[in-house]
This record gives structure tokens, sequence and C-alpha cells, in this order.
């Protein structure tokens, strides 16, 4: 396991530590967690750069 | 510059809004007519560009979402997390077929293209500028060089330098 250590914009901290103290999570970390392995769930590298690539053919060239 | 007038709707997400808000460029988004979002959208772009929705420009179409999504959208959303403003946003292109769904989130995107809709973010919406008149191609430019230190739009550095090549390439534009 590997420690991160970051910092967290006040509201944003806020935000998790009301999820914690209303018993939806079991501490800050497993927030972080959580939201990291869903962000990285859908944000594959190569997919991202597919969409791009399709927003600049469709900025520059697109009909709409 | 003299602008193009076709005016097509379209529904957004927060962040494109707040990306463009960012560049100070929200007038790119002023000829989607209406630029439809939901209440949910509105909440969450306000909380981080306070003055963003109140540009003289944009013809804005606030609704407030009271049915739930329908199946479909619900298991999509529940498969790649989607969050209210997104599930939200979903729902209103489904009410509005011909418009384009405007959004940043890779999975939002994925949702949205799923379900047959148009999906585009904000670097084709910068760059579509350049082609309905609104910026020249070196103010395109301009901007595509502030987006990593004036925005919280995540840009692969070397990716973002191909596309400044090709606008350059493109309209002939000299550094």
């Amino acid at each position: 396991m590997k420690a991160i250590s970051t910092e967290l914009p006040d509201q944003l901290y806020l935000e998790v530590k009301s999820l914690v103290d209303k018993g939806w999570f079991k501490n800050e970390d497993d927030i972080i967690l959580e939201a990291l392995r869903r962000f990285l769930d859908t944000h594959k590298v190569e997919l991202m750069e597919k969409f791009i690539s399709e927003d600049v053919e469709w900025g520059l060239h697109g009909k709409d | 510059m003299e602008k193009t007038d076709n005016k097509r709707m379209a529904v957004c997400d927060a962040g494109p809004i707040i990306h463009l808000d960012e560049l100070d460029s929200l007038d790119l988004i002023s000829d989607f007519h209406p630029l439809i979002i939901p209440k949910s959208v509105q909440i969450e772009v306000t909380k981080h560009r306070q003055n963003a929705l109140h540009h003289p420009g944009i013809f804005l179409k606030v609704i407030d979402i009271i049915s739930p999504p329908e199946p479909r959208l619900l298991i999509l959303s529940k498969a790649f997390s989607l969050d209210k403003g997104e599930i939200e946003s979903l729902s209103l292109i489904q009410e509005n077929q011909d418009a384009i769904f405007l959004t940043d989130d890779a999975a939002a995107r994925i949702a949205g293209e799923e379900l047959g809709y148009k999906v585009h973010g904000t670097i084709g919406i910068i760059l579509r500028a350049i082609r309905k008149k609104m910026r020249t191609p070196k103010d395109v430019l301009e901007l595509l060089n502030r987006i990593p230190k004036e925005t919280t739009l995540f840009l692969r550095p070397a990716l973002l330098e191909k596309i400044i090549q090709k606008v350059e390439k493109e309209y002939y534009v000299k550094k």
C-alpha cells in the first residue's frame, strides 16, 4: 500500500467530513479511495484521448 | 467578428460552463439556444463560479427535474457512477433529442453516446469558435495556451500541444 498526502479545498473537505459524520462511510480515507476508484474506472487514457480527438474534428470541421 | 446566426439547442452539465468561465469565454456557447441545464447543474456551477450563469449572452433555460430517470439511463448512471447533475442532464437530453450534450466528463460522455446522442466538450467548443467566426484562429490558440494554468480542465500537455499544432497548421498561423 502507498500513502499519499494531499490538500483538499475547505468546502470539499467539509462535504467529505459530513458523509463520515452521517455514517455513510467509516472514515475519510474510505471516501477518497472510493472516489478515486470510480474516477479511474471511467477515465481511461485511450478513451479520453479518443473523445478529445473527436472534439477537435467536430470543432474544426463539424456542421453544428 | 461577424457571427453566424445558426442557433442550436444544447444541454450542458457543469464542466464546460465552469471551464469556459475560467477562460472568460462563456460567449462561445451563446449561439446554443436555449442552453438547457438542470437545477442541480445550476447549483453546482454557482458553487464554483458564482457569476457564470449571469452571462448576458447566454439564453439559459433551467429545468427542475422531478421525475426519476428512465430505466436505461438509471442502469447507465449506476454503471458509470454518474453524479446528479450528469444524470439530470442526460434526462434532459432525452426530452430534447435534437440538442447536443455538452460535457467534459468521460463517464457522462460514454453514457450520452451509448444513448445515441451527440456529445462534445470544452475543447470542441473552443475550436468551433473559429468555424462559427466567434474567434480568430490566433485568439483560439491563445485560449488553448491558457488552459493548463487558468482552468480546472484536465488535459495531457502533449495532447494539448498536438491540438495547438493542428490549429496552427490548418489556419497557417505563425508562432
